[in-house]
């Protein structure tokens, strides 16, 4: 075997160097500088959003700071806050970043427990003119709050002017630096701007308990607990995190599939949502599987609805919305027998998921409607009165008084010895400012259920 | 000098010139191959990732304090009925066996429930809607479900409230796992019989409930209850008048959001009981409602932080300081409506220390990402409580952050200094829920602690319910 002499020896190394000079210069020119793309931890993250995340890593342009930017975005939403701020760096180092890169890299640092360092990048954006100067005051005087500063915070909050988050933030604070007269102030000009505030209405009470005007404390708490609209409390990058959060991953072919349905494509829907649920594993939530079932019972598969609505009852447990849809898959089976009982199943339960008036009033008005077919007037009669009662409580809930003293005042009437409708009549006239209809109510709530403490707390606010 | 002597000489200094070159080459070769293997060291750095550090302060174990940690396994069933409006076993059979349930305890207690002298685990399960009790049984674990088809129980509450002299068990109810200001909550009595608990709702249509704790609140002999109704942003604290015969009358005594435990006893030293309540939806304060006439509270705010954002997890009611009264433990780190908890430097654990006339003094004790629970007891043995914390969010992604650290008291309790803090695990993760207690009657406690998985995160372990037994044994012969 001919071995290579010095000489030859030394001209292939210097070929390998070369080539290897060659090689490191492209590397170099391909990152951009020195140092590639930190490993991210995605081992807690769900199959779907690991594959778009690592996609997106393997088509990042080194070389665009957009490119970083992006990545950045989705590191933060997804909790991977060092890669995060790492990314932010390398985009930075292209140059001025925009306002709204810049609260980004203030909200990562600030997600992370670096407030002094967040608070450059705020104070920048609060120094200027654009779009995330208030954004920015916000989020300095949160920080300063979540360091203990109050002074500092205050002073942050006022200069986010109207902004409903820093106007409750900084009622809550003066309230506890014992300003309550300056909270009142804040509230007041917050309700006038958002009349049915239940979180201003709220504070406001406190605001007046703490100023001793005891009686315009209970009107206010009263108030809010009928009053329903909440101004939002989430800054705009938690918004930015919910918009993100919808992109990739399973979260994605979600709304896919409700494009589909929207096209009236229902076994595309169903495909998509299944694929969806894979990209899910090893997790699992509720309203994919939730969505799934909904979709083979429009489309007449009641059985494999079903078998998803007892996958969401293993993992789960039961609730009224989940009987509520097995009912519904057996009706669309044409399978009246099996869907009362679900539907039975559902007003027994009751609880256990969210919007549960909403479900009940469904139910009952489904359970009538069947009776109805039937010709089970008497039973018939009955859930239609307690759907005018869930009814009543909605509109209670959601602050129509005057339609819930109308509903509450036919139930009634339709179920004399309904105590609860009775005290929901009682508050519902109390709010409307019929005082003698509330006490008359209340009183009647009491001769049925003496123990009613509710009835008792509501006729001792009318002496 | 001969002609030999001179071909020699020559060849001599060939000789010696050879060697210096070859020397030359090869130090030339050693030299390029150098710098191939160095630029092919700078291509694999430049090429490696690198890992982006995520550990916390480093906590070590406590060489003389041992545990081994065993999982308390139970299984969710679907009872026939529920099968059968399902569609029957030929239709959901398969799918009911091939899933899982989701892992939410909610709440762990020791505590004697069964009235048999010895220590059970009382368990909320806030996916399979139970109540169950654990028991160790010659070196086997046992277990009983007390109640099922609940409404997402919260917190169980062991007392004889109706005063016939057994256990009866006092279950609060969220009715939705999920942030809501629907009307799900209830207080649900299981009620000892001698055919098993028999379950009676008294209270319900209010905001999700989050605990309910008994005590004569009115002085007149028999047990009421204390009630937090957690809600979202409506909540409350309200106690129940016991009027007999399992009938309450419900009262109402504050009205802010987000109240997690109840605590009952005499806070003030006058002689009756009061109620505390950590209040931690936006707000994040500790009140005492004080009872001032049989029956009728006044709420006193003892404690808050400016930090929204410090995360109440719990409240547990004791006298760390043992000097004759109440004492809180607050645990701060509950960052979960990001989805993703960060930890913070503020989370941990806060000792509000009772300085008497309802006044109390907070001192930040402990420190660990994500705390959500503590619980108390003398972990070294040296005649003073020690404090255990568990974590729910401790940046998990990092194997090394501990889910679950025990404090020591070093008696220094006008030191600022935090206390020693000692590893106990690192898995599971995500724990909500920790008590103590002794499990196998070797007269030591042992820890136990509940995990509450959130659906945005994968962890390496779905564990529901683990025990920490001590081995003593092993400790003393070292």
């Amino acid at each position: 075997m001919k071995t290579l002499s010095s000489k030859q020896f030394r001209f292939a190394l210097s070929l390998c160097i070369l080539a290897q000079v060659v090689l490191l210069t492209l590397e170099y020119r391909q990152q951009n500088g020195i140092g590639s793309l930190p490993m991210s931890q995605l081992s807690t993250l769900e199959s779907g959003v690991q594959d778009d995340i690592r996609q997106m890593e393997y088509d990042l342009d080194y070389g665009s700071k957009e490119s970083w930017i992006e990545l950045a975005k989705v590191y933060t939403s997804y909790g991977l806050l060092p890669n995060a701020r790492y990314a932010m760096q390398r985009a930075s180092e292209f140059g001025e970043l925009d306002d709204e890169s810049t609260l980004l890299y203030g909200t990562c640092l600030s997600r992370l427990g670096e407030l002094d360092e967040a608070r450059k990048y705020f104070q920048e954006l609060a120094d200027g003119r654009g779009e995330y100067r208030i954004d920015a005051w916000v989020q300095i005087g949160l920080d300063y709050l979540r360091a203990e500063q109050p002074i500092e915070a205050r002073d942050a909050l006022m200069q986010a002017g109207q902004d409903s988050v820093a106007e409750l933030a900084l009622s809550r604070l003066l309230l506890h630096m014992g300003h309550a007269d300056q909270a009142l102030n804040t509230l007041d000009s917050m309700i006038r701007r958002n009349p049915d505030s239940m979180r201003a209405h709220q504070m406001k009470g406190w605001a007046l308990e703490a100023l001793d005007r005891v009686d315009e404390a209970q009107a206010a708490e009263h108030y809010s607990s009928h009053c329903s609209d909440t101004v939002t409390i989430h800054t705009v990058t938690r918004k930015w995190d919910e918009d993100m959060l919808q992109k990739y991953g399973a979260a994605g072919h979600l709304m896919q599939s409700e494009l589909q349905m929207q096209k009236g494509d229902i076994e595309a829907a169903i495909n998509t949502m299944r694929e969806s649920i894979k990209d899910l594993q090893p997790l699992w939530r509720p309203h994919y599987t939730k969505r799934l079932a909904m979709f083979y019972s429009m489309n007449g598969q009641g059985e494999e609805a079903a078998k998803q609505l007892a996958s969401w009852l293993v993992h789960n447990g039961e609730s009224a919305v989940l009987w509520e849809m097995v009912g519904d898959a057996w009706s669309a089976s044409n399978q009246p027998a099996k869907a009362m009982n679900a539907w039975f199943e559902a007003i027994r339960y009751r609880g256990g998921q969210q919007e549960e008036v909403i479900v009940l009033l469904r139910v009952h008005q489904k359970l009538a409607d069947e009776l109805s077919r039937q010709g089970r007037s008497e039973i018939t009669d009955y859930h239609v009165a307690l759907a005018k009662y869930e009814e009543a409580r909605i509109n209670w809930r959601d602050d129509r008084v005057s339609q819930a003293v109308t509903g509450f005042e036919a139930v009634t009437v339709a179920l004399p010895e309904f105590a609860d409708a009775w005290y929901y009549l009682g508050e519902s006239r109390y709010a409307t400012g019929d005082m003698e209809g509330a006490r008359t109510a209340f009183t009647r709530c009491l001769e049925l259920n003496q123990n009613y403490g509710r009835a008792s707390e509501g006729l001792q606010r009318l002496e | 000098m001969s002609n030999d002597s001179a071909v020699t000489a020559t060849e001599t200094e060939a000789d010696s010139i050879q060697p210096e070159r070859l020397d030359r080459d090869a130090m030339l070769n050693v030299v390029l191959v150098a710098i191939v293997l160095c630029l092919a060291v700078l291509y694999y750095w430049l090429k490696l990732p690198m890992v982006l550090n995520s550990s916390r302060p480093p906590v070590t174990r406590h060489p003389d304090v041992r545990f081994s940690s065993v999982a308390v396994d139970s299984e969710f069933l679907v009872s026939d009925d529920v099968m059968n409006l399902l569609g029957g076993e030929e239709i959901v059979g398969e799918t009911i066996e091939s899933q899982k349930n989701e892992v939410r305890i909610t709440n762990v207690q020791v505590v004697d429930v069964l009235g048999d002298e010895r220590n059970e685990i009382l368990v909320c399960d806030g996916s399979g809607n139970q109540v169950r009790a654990h028991w160790l049984e010659d070196d086997e674990w046992k277990s009983e479900v007390l109640a099922d088809r609940m409404h997402i129980p919260a917190h169980a509450t062991v007392a004889d409230i109706d005063g016939d002299g057994d256990r009866d068990v006092i279950v609060s109810e969220l009715g939705d796992i999920m942030p809501s200001d629907e009307l799900v909550g209830r207080v649900t009595i299981l009620e000892a019989t001698e055919d098993g608990y028999r379950q009676r709702v008294v209270l319900q249509d209010v905001r999700r409930i989050a605990d309910v704790q008994a005590g004569d609140l009115d002085g007149d002999g028999d047990l009421d209850l204390a009630v937090g109704v957690f809600g979202y942003a409506r909540g409350g604290v309200m106690w129940l008048e016991n009027v007999g015969a399992l009938s309450f009358v419900e009262h109402s005594i504050d009205d802010r959001p987000g109240v997690i435990h109840v605590p009952v006893a005499d806070y003030d030293g006058d002689g009756d009981l009061d109620i505390a309540a950590v209040v931690t939806q936006d707000e994040e304060e500790v009140w005492i409602l004080e009872n001032t006439d049989p029956g009728m509270f006044v709420p006193r705010m003892v404690y808050f932080t400016h930090n929204f954002d410090a995360g109440g997890g719990g409240l547990v009611a004791v006298d760390l300081d043992q000097d004759g009264d109440q004492d809180f433990l607050l645990s701060h780190g509950d960052n979960l409506e990001f989805g993703h908890g960060w930890p913070q430097d503020y989370h941990g654990c806060v000792w509000l220390r009772n300085n008497g006339n309802l006044e109390f003094e907070a001192r930040r004790i402990g420190q660990l990402g994500g705390t959500y629970a503590a619980a108390v007891t003398d972990m070294d043995r040296d005649g003073d409580l020690d404090v255990v914390l568990v974590s729910m969010s401790n940046e998990f992604k990092e194997p090394t952050n501990p889910s679950m650290v025990w404090l020591e008291n070093k008696q220094e309790y006008d030191s600022d200094e935090m206390w020693k803090q000692w590893k106990l695990a690192t898995n599971p993760v995500e724990l909500i829920t920790v008590d103590v207690g002794d499990l196998n009657g070797d007269g030591h406690d042992d820890i136990v602690a509940g995990q509450f998985r959130i659906p945005l995160s994968v962890v390496p372990l779905d564990q529901p319910v683990t025990v920490w037994l001590r081995e003593v044994d092993k400790e003393s012969t070292e």
